[in-house]
């Protein structure tokens, strides 16, 4: 059976646009790396931005585990009186948002420029 | 009888929970193959309508080709064209009609007595996996599970989609569809602490045009119950404290409710699905396994 096992590994990146914190997430969150995301992603939430877009054009796969790293987000962000937006997500991901119910949940843009124009309309 | 996982083990528990959607759960069948070559065990089955009779079958101890068996020789259209005209005449408010909570416009005794054939009139404390079965109160709509009991009764009214088939009284209680109030209980899962829950999710068909009452009833209710399936599965994830593997059953061509014609085409589409998501099935165990040696 572990010869079949996936190999896991994301990555996130934060940056600046516009003065908007965009966190690119980047390749696969499953059970087996999930908690390590979770820690890191809140790590970076942990500043005075309240606006956040999250760029999954890099995200390739994404498990049970992986969306509750989002809800743990989001529940972070929207705490704060925040807000977030997704973008750049792929047929395949937005499939596993729309089968889970958290299309209902969450706002997705189909560009960068698409999720900074929504994430300033909800500031301004 | 009160269902939960053993702990202490670095195994995880592992739930598979088959959704409505007619004749169409069976193509769980290839999910119950694939767990039998990989010598994964199931330690609870959930079934709600549909999902409710296959999820029977294997928690009775049929295997694939058995249930497949079973499927073909049994469940056949005849046992949904039984039609009661005193209920009809009673939905129309005509002479001579009766109509209450108790009747549906289809007469359910050849079904019940098909389900007591495959069950062999056996009772809930028999099933070789323990195996939950998802009902809906048709008085006050709330979802309930039945764990105890004639096994056949149960399965009937979890697939009783009220009001063509009639409730049935099951300890004073009378019970239709589960699919109404739960149509993939997967909370259910969640709630009794298991690890590693295997959802089978039937994806509603979209008919461009209905052209009867009963397509677009039925267009209607299917579209109603992913609704709710949504909401439960967010929750659920929520909830959860490590995979739900969810399996979205898309078939190509429209079968519709007991279609059982179309079984080849179901447990095909079944085991092209299941292959593609094998690899996640065994990530989902093997990092629990991981996560505990750690």
């Amino acid at each position: 059976m572990s010869q079949e096992r996936r190999i896991n590994k994301y990555e996130l990146i934060i940056y600046k646009i516009e003065n908007l914190s965009v966190i690119n997430i980047r390749g696969k969150i499953d059970s087996g790396n999930s908690e390590d995301a979770e820690a890191e992603l809140n790590a970076m939430l942990d500043n005075d931005d309240k606006y956040y877009i999250f760029d999954l054009c890099g995200l390739e796969y994404i498990s049970s585990a992986g969306l509750r790293v989002f809800l743990s987000a989001s529940k972070k962000i929207k705490g704060s009186k925040g807000n977030f937006v997704f973008c750049e997500v792929s047929e395949e991901i937005r499939e596993i948002f729309d089968m889970t119910g958290l299309l209902n949940v969450f706002t997705l843009c189909p560009t960068l420029e698409a999720a900074a124009e929504k994430i300033k309309s909800s500031y301004l | 009888m009160r269902i939960k996982p053993e702990s202490g083990v670095n195994n995880p528990k592992i739930a598979v929970v088959v959704g409505s959607g007619g004749i169409k759960p069976a193509c769980a069948i290839a999910l119950f193959e694939l767990l039998e070559s990989l010598d994964i065990d199931i330690d609870l089955l959930i079934g709600c309508s549909g999902g409710a009779i296959v999820s029977a079958m294997r928690g009775f101890g049929y295997n694939s080709a058995e249930i497949t068996d079973l499927f073909t020789k049994y469940l056949t259209k005849s046992l949904f064209s039984h039609i009661d005209y005193r209920t009809l005449l009673g939905i129309a408010k005509m002479p001579f009609g009766r109509f209450d909570k108790t009747r549906g416009i289809l007469k359910p005794q050849r079904l019940i007595d098909v389900l007591k054939i495959i069950f062999k009139n056996s009772k809930f404390d028999s099933l070789k996996i323990p195996t939950l079965v998802q009902v809906t109160n048709v008085d006050n709509g709330e979802g309930a599970l039945i764990d105890s009991g004639d096994i056949a009764e149960a399965v009937y009214s979890s697939a009783a989609q009220f009001p063509f088939f009639p409730p049935l009284n099951i300890g004073g209680k009378w019970f239709v569809d589960g699919a109404f109030s739960s149509p993939l209980p997967v909370l259910e899962a969640v709630n009794r602490g298991y690890d590693v829950i295997i959802a089978i999710a039937i994806e509603q068909q979209v008919k461009m045009e209905s052209k009867s009452f009963i397509e677009y009833f039925h267009q209607f209710i299917s579209r109603s119950y992913t609704s709710t399936q949504k909401k439960q599965m967010a929750l659920a994830i929520d909830m959860h404290h490590h995979e739900i593997v969810v399996i979205n059953m898309h078939f190509d061509e429209l079968i519709h409710m007991w279609d059982v014609d179309k079984l080849p085409v179901i447990i095909q589409t079944g085991k092209k699905i299941i292959d593609k998501k094998k690899n996640e099935i065994i990530a989902a165990i093997d990092n629990f396994k991981n996560r505990r040696k750690h």
